[in-house]
């Protein structure tokens, strides 16, 4: 040990410290919400956590499990009644580094409307740039940087309520990427989109993590969602209770019905064709993949 | 009043769309008062001939412009016979004890044609600049004020913000209203009081969720890293052009010509 | 009730460059008791259609007879039949107003001009069906409930209307799994116990077989498609074309078939999917055999989901 610490003395700390340390930390993780009578609800029961740079994982369970909690811990909005989070060694209990885990975490909420601020979308996106007190040039760059990613850049004028909802959505998205974060929080983004809303919002973020590298945490009920995912955790009253790669969690379709999931159609019927003697390799996720293997 | 109400805005490129906002603004002040503060013929004549000429650089379609005259139609009305009554002069018709004066006639349509004038010209202005634009606008023409404390770009903030949700709560308005209306609550009724009490269980949910709604939205605004008003730089800044130092001249020319006339004539 | 829309047109804004037919001749017959399902893309006309089932719209052109009465008039023999439509937007949680769940509950009994004695069995009586405790929460500010719990007041409220005919617009919006299936099962069970018409807009594609037995089409304000469900929501080109999903099922049998498997392609869940691919597997299996002993067990039987 004193060889290697020798042998890497010259490498400034936070360099190292960066290449070793997960992006996003969690140790012993509780919260409770303080109730009107005194009372208290326990969403978090001690969460240990860690979430790589460029990981894609989806953060399922049923309503009540703690997976939106957990998501506001991840860029400060909520504090830990207990344990420690930290983001790029950043502890987001430490009020001095709020607005820099911030500006390293985006955030995506669920309903469409609730989280644009402005008449058209680019001055929209440019909220969060302008907040950083960004210089105008600057903040037209990245704002047209964010609207071509999204594939947006055409309703640059348009006003919000011109937009579908999945387009909504991709309008918060391209804000939140205006402040280039590493990562990207998504609570519920599709629950109230049509399908092809949701296609829209999906496609998008699968791209954003393939092809720009961004970490992306994406909270959903919909396990069919969750497919995309490299990494799927599913929460339980406050705590992780599964966590691997989707075709390992979907194996155990019985406890996740339990927990009150399901499983999409295409693993369900896979595993049932297993049990019928249908010799199929693990991990068939999708339609294609299945009908691949079968054929 | 609904002159300058959101909806009106229609998105074109006129030469008026181009302008800044904030001489559009003072234009239109300017116009609105003038009328009525150089009532001469010669000087109504002038002042008709530039809004009549803006009307055409605006693009905005002659029936719209009229339309939009209908809302003032009761006050008109009201202003109409008021002057028709109360001028003395010449007497022209009696009815009983009230007289009505040829002057009273002529004062009373003057009035009018003025008040259609204010209005032709905030709807011109309406038409031309969107509501995002008259915030950013108001909200430069009132900067000074902030270095005096007043929270100018707070306000600006918060006129922004609910210009934008003004179309999500007539949707909505609009969708608890049918809710209702299939439970059985009646909000066709005639008389005002019951129909006013029939529209509660509308207004009761629009103004629950608008609290639930503020409250996702300053998480989100939160989330983004907003801080408050003050330390932040704008996306869009507005910079006035030749083109708005040009037109300012002009309408300052206007008035110049108008008092002119007015004190010379 | 009988529900006749005969050639209904709807246009928004007519006469003004913002003019938009939401509606062009839609043609549907709803028999009293009738379970259909409603599927179309968004701007395709559904929810325009369900206002004029519930006599909310007026035509443009065309009329809907709600047993044999023209629902958009304002006569007492409209008023009456239109009373007996419930209907339930997306998010019904959103127009809960009143103090009290039993007074929210209560507000379309009262306007239907019933007795307090009346109203108060019919308040029981539709939370109990929600799966609310009357007892528990009638007394309760409705704006302290969760969400889910203000979603069963606010179909509670539908639900004491008593109505012959029940619309839900996407009932299911916003619900997780568990909150899905329960609610859906609750459907069902109210329409089995009333007897009503129940019509149903869902993107619930793998829950619409276990609801309804009919299923009506639109895009783009026309009728593309109606008939039992199995027929239309086995139809993939028709689905894709209107840009709607294709049940996960639906998709593999499909595949399947184009490379050859002789797979009914209406089995439309997964366990009846699974089913019929296992039975076509076997069969091809045994068939590249050379023995001619069957591979099946005795007493197996092919697994059958009774669709209701």
């Amino acid at each position: 040990m004193g060889a290697l610490n020798q042998v890497f003395s010259h490498v400034p700390e936070s360099g190292l410290a960066s290449m070793k340390k997960p992006f996003i930390e969690i140790q012993g993780l509780e919260h409770a919400y303080p109730l009107a009578d005194g009372g208290q609800i326990v969403a978090l029961r001690g969460v240990d956590l860690t979430v790589e740079r460029g990981e894609f994982v989806a953060l399922v369970g049923s309503n009540g499990s703690g997976k939106s909690t957990l998501a506001r811990h991840l860029n400060g909005l909520l504090m830990p009644t207990a344990g420690r989070v930290w983001v790029e060694g950043l502890l987001t209990a430490d009020p001095r580094n709020l607005w820099a885990v911030r500006q390293r975490v985006g955030m995506v909420f669920q309903n469409p409307d609730n989280q644009l601020v402005a008449s058209t979308v680019e001055e929209d996106v440019a909220f969060g740039p302008e907040n950083l007190a960004i210089p105008p040039g600057e903040i037209r760059r990245r704002v047209d940087e964010a609207l071509q990613v999204v594939g947006l850049l055409d309703y640059r004028t348009h006003p919000p309520q011109m937009l579908s909802g999945g387009q909504k959505q991709l309008v918060a998205i391209a804000g939140a990427l205006a402040t280039r974060p590493a990562c990207i929080v998504l609570d519920e983004p599709t629950s109230m989109l049509d399908p092809p809303g949701r296609r829209q919002v999906i496609e998008t973020i699968h791209r954003l993590n393939t092809q720009e590298g961004m970490t992306v945490v994406l909270i959903t009920h919909s396990m069919d969602e969750a497919t995309v995912a490299q990494r799927v955790l599913v929460m339980d009253g406050g705590r992780v209770a599964m966590d691997g790669p989707p075709e390992h969690v979907f194996e155990h379709g019985e406890r996740l019905r339990a927990l009150g999931l399901d499983r999409p159609p295409t693993v369900e019927i896979a595993h049932r064709l297993r049990g019928r003697g249908v010799p199929l390799p693990p991990g068939l996720l999708t339609v294609e993949a299945l009908a691949g293997a079968l054929c | 009043m609904n002159l300058l109400l959101p909806g009106m805005y229609v998105a074109a490129d006129s030469t008026l769309h181009r302008l800044d906002p904030r001489v559009k603004m003072g234009a239109a002040l300017l116009l609105m008062v003038l009328p009525f503060a150089a009532p001469g013929l010669a000087s109504t004549l002038l002042i008709s001939a530039f809004v009549a000429a803006i009307a055409i650089l605006s693009a905005a379609p002659p029936s719209a412009l009229l339309r939009t005259l209908r809302t003032i139609f009761w006050l008109g009305c009201f202003m109409f016979a008021f002057r028709l009554f109360t001028t003395p002069g010449q007497p022209f018709v009696a009815l009983g004890e009230v007289v009505v004066t040829r002057e009273g006639l002529l004062a009373g349509v003057v009035q009018v044609y003025r008040l259609c004038l204010l209005v032709i010209v905030a709807s011109l202005l309406s038409f031309t600049t969107s509501p995002a634009q008259l915030a950013h606008g108001l909200e430069a023409l009132l900067e000074p004020l902030a270095r005096v404390g007043l929270p100018v770009r707070e306000l600006a903030m918060v006129l922004t913000i609910a210009l934008r949700f003004v179309p999500v709560f007539f949707a909505e308005i609009e969708k608890i209203a049918k809710a209702q209306q299939a439970r059985g609550a009646g909000l066709h009724a005639r008389r005002p009081w019951r129909r006013l009490r029939n529209w509660v269980p509308v207004f009761v949910p629009i103004f629950v969720t608008a609290f639930r709604r503020a409250d996702e939205l300053a998480t989100a605004m939160e989330a983004r890293g907003f801080r408050g008003a003050r330390r932040r730089t704008r996306l869009i800044e507005l910079h006035l052009t030749r083109h708005d130092l040009l037109a300012a001249l002009v309408v300052l020319a206007v008035a110049a010509g108008t008092w002119t006339l007015e004190h010379l004539m | 009730m009988l529900i006749q829309v005969e050639n209904l047109v709807h246009t928004y804004a007519p006469g003004t460059p913002l003019a938009h037919t939401a509606l062009q001749g839609i043609e549907l017959k709803f028999d009293p008791g009738e379970r259909v399902g409603i599927l179309g893309p968004t701007g395709s006309g559904k929810s325009t259609l369900l206002q004029h089932l519930a006599g909310l719209l007026e035509p443009t052109g065309g009329r809907v007879w709600l047993d044999g009465v023209a629902a958009h008039e304002r006569t007492p023999a409209a008023r009456a039949r239109k009373r007996q439509v419930g209907l339930a937007f997306q998010y019904p949680e959103d127009q809960v107003f009143e103090q009290t769940v039993f007074r929210d509950v209560a507000f379309g009994p009262r306007n239907l001009g019933l007795k307090d004695a009346e109203v108060a069995a019919r308040v029981r009586w539709a939370l109990e069906m929600v799966g609310l405790d009357p007892a528990a929460v009638e007394g309760r500010v409705p704006f302290t409930l969760s969400g889910g719990e203000m979603r069963r007041v606010a179909l509670a409220g539908i639900l004491s209307l008593h109505p012959e005919v029940l619309i839900l617009d996407e009932p299911t919006a916003g619900l997780d799994p568990r909150g899905r299936r329960e609610l859906l099962g609750r459907v069902l069970a109210w329409q089995q116990q009333t007897h009503m018409t129940l019509i149903l807009v869902s993107h619930a594609l793998d829950e619409l077989p276990r609801l309804v037995e009919r299923v009506v089409v639109l895009n783009k304000g026309q009728v593309i498609a109606d008939g039992p469900v199995r027929q239309v929501l086995s139809d993939g080109a028709l689905l894709r074309a209107a840009g709607l999903d294709v049940p996960q099922p639906v998709a593999l049998l499909h595949a399947l078939q184009k490379a050859g498997w002789a797979v009914r392609t209406d089995r439309l869940l997964p366990e009846e999917a699974a089913g019929e691919i296992a039975r076509v597997w076997e069969q091809r299996s045994r068939g590249t055999r050379h023995r001619s002993v069957s591979k099946v067990p005795r007493g197996h039987r092919e697994p059958e989901e009774d669709i209701p």
